[in-house]
């Protein structure tokens, strides 16, 4: 006994779903994203380069960091820019409905890491009133740890972005309203650099996006704690 | 000709195939919780207008300023009461959703509400908002509404429906985009750190990142701590790289007449299911040890679609021997 042949509606869904798969298929491509110079001269970039070079040149492959950067800087370039023409008769109906596909999850581990602060300037000092993980320092622990909120800051350390810039205002003005005896407040990350166990460790400590904020400027009707 | 003709029949007859709606649905409603519990904590926490309005009303982002502002600020002015606005209605399409309250609609009105948060703060929408979109729109076409919904009792008069079967095709997709996320995920750590010249050191670097670590990790330096982090770092990449897998077990479980010691093996020991737990166990470490927000819990949210719909009864029958140990599993040969 044969089966009957698949009706048209049939036909029509295993078209439909087969067109969906090809656009999803595209944007699924493992594609690199497009190195630049900023990139490869961040710490991050560096390592990553010296530690591959060092691997290479191991196994007999004569490569300069310099050398390595422009190939994968070339390359990566080169594949980025096949992979958005083949995306881009579809970007409006994706950009549309936020649908997609890009699964870069942890693909780099980031070898140099950076630390949200907050500091209230009371007294004659500043007070630190968070670090993150510190369990001493929680001021906003629950916002700042929500993940929407860590995008931000987390995700805006490399350039200087208007976000950040008005989330570390929003910050502050909790610190403020917080800290009535507070006049500033500074919101800053601190790049630190994680080497491996049988690495010598690496104590330096860099401050980058370093916002202060003072009340005259945040309540200027009066200076006071009162939004 | 003909083999070419009845190859493609049998693709057609692939996606044609239906099954009991009740998998749909409890996927529905596990993401729906999920999915409720992220936008209570911008409730919570006071984020409505940072994350959802323009600048001028208090936004962290210039929405404005872009050459091409997001299509809720191109068609109601940049006023604050439009995030609140915004926000109420994703709460309400995320509640109709999880309800099964006209389900394709609501999946609709929240996919697009949901990416009106990526145009507007593209920092804080991460891979997971991604992938809960992908899975709404295969709910907009789909019948998840057959089963525990609002719809299935205004259509039957029972909640649970009247089983009339839906398209398996939606679960079949569910489960592909599960397999294209792990799989891709993998190919593209591309970290030395991942690799064994590495010394499989990615797991270890990551926690020690403030921003992602739940907690002070820093005695993962010291042994026997740093080489379980090496495991662990080799396990995800064998199993992310080996995810596409668990097709072939779900090939094997749909063919059990065909020879084959592999298909036997994999069908007498449910190898699709031990991937699942694998993987359930992973997203678990995930949710103890970092700081993702719903990232683990909306990946567990998709789990049940793993399981064909017979199983479901059948694996809930067991979990509910085991717990109340004088109950007979129903479902079970």
């Amino acid at each position: 006994m044969t089966a009957s042949p698949p009706s048209f509606r049939a036909w029509l869904r295993a078209g439909l779903i087969s067109l969906a798969l090809v656009v999803h298929g595209i944007y699924a491509l493992p594609s690199p994203v497009a190195v630049d110079d900023a990139d490869l001269n961040s710490g991050e970039g560096r390592e990553e380069v010296r530690r591959w070079v060092e691997m290479l040149n191991g196994i007999g492959i004569a490569l300069t960091a310099e050398e390595l950067g422009e190939l994968v800087k070339t390359w990566s370039t080169r594949g980025a820019n096949v992979h958005n023409a083949m995306k881009r008769p579809f970007r409006t109906w994706m950009r549309q409905t936020g649908t997609g596909q890009g699964w870069g999850l942890f693909a780099s581990p980031d070898t140099y890491p950076h630390r949200l602060e907050i500091y209230v300037f009371e007294g004659n000092d500043w007070v630190p009133i968070f670090r993150r993980n510190d369990p001493e320092l929680r001021f906003l622990d629950g916002p700042l740890r929500y993940r929407r909120v860590r995008g931000i800051y987390d995700g805006s350390t490399g350039r200087q972005r208007v976000v950040y810039w008005n989330f570390s205002r929003w910050v502050a003005r909790r610190a403020l309203l917080a800290h009535p005896e507070a006049s500033r407040v500074r919101v800053q990350m601190v790049g630190t650099h994680t080497t491996l166990p049988w690495e010598k460790p690496d104590p330096t400590e860099v401050v980058r996006a370093k916002r202060v904020f003072t009340r005259e400027a945040l309540f200027p009707d009066d200076g006071l704690a009162v939004p | 000709m003909q083999r070419l003709r009845g190859l493609v029949e049998r693709y057609v007859r692939f996606w044609d195939a239906t099954e009991h709606p009740r998998v749909l649905g409890v996927v529905r409603i596990l993401l729906a919780i999920v999915v409720l519990y992220d936008f209570w904590q911008i409730w919570l926490y006071d984020l409505v207008t940072p994350l959802l309005g323009t600048q001028d009303t208090g936004g962290w982002n210039d929405l404005l300023a872009r050459d091409t502002p997001p299509f809720l600020y191109q068609v109601l002015p940049a006023e604050p009461w439009v995030a609140r606005l915004h926000f109420a209605l994703l709460v309400l399409s995320a509640a109709l959703f999880g309800l099964g309250f006209f389900t394709r609609t609501s999946a609709f009105v929240l996919m697009v509400l949901w990416a009106q948060i990526q145009l507007n703060s593209p920092l804080s929408d991460r891979a997971i908002d991604l992938l809960c979109r992908n899975i709404l729109m295969i709910y907009v076409f789909a019948g998840g509404g057959r089963w525990g919904s609002l719809d299935a009792l205004m259509r039957t008069g029972r909640l649970a429906g009247d089983g009339q079967p839906v398209g398996s095709w939606a679960r079949y997709l569910i489960i592909g985009q599960l397999v294209v996320m792990y799989f891709t995920a993998g190919v593209q750590k591309v970290g030395i750190l991942w690799l064994p010249i590495g010394h499989f050191a990615a797991l270890y670097v990551i926690l020690q990142d403030p921003a992602l670590a739940r907690f002070d990790f820093a005695y993962l330096a010291s042994q026997p701590f740093f080489f379980f982090t090496q495991i662990g770092t080799a396990v995800t990449m064998l199993w992310q790289w080996g995810y596409p897998l668990v097709l072939l077990w779900y090939w094997y479980k749909n063919t059990p007449g065909r020879p084959g010691w592999l298909r036997a093996f994999s069908n007498r020991w449910h190898l699709h299911l031990w991937w699942v737990a694998i993987g359930a166990i992973f997203h678990l470490l995930l949710a103890i040890t970092m700081e993702l927000g719903i990232f683990p819990w909306a990946m567990l949210a998709l789990y049940p679609a793993f399981v064909d719909p017979e199983e479901l009864v059948d694996l809930w029958s067991r979990a509910v021997a085991w717990v109340r140990p004088g109950s007979r599993p129903q479902g079970a040969a």
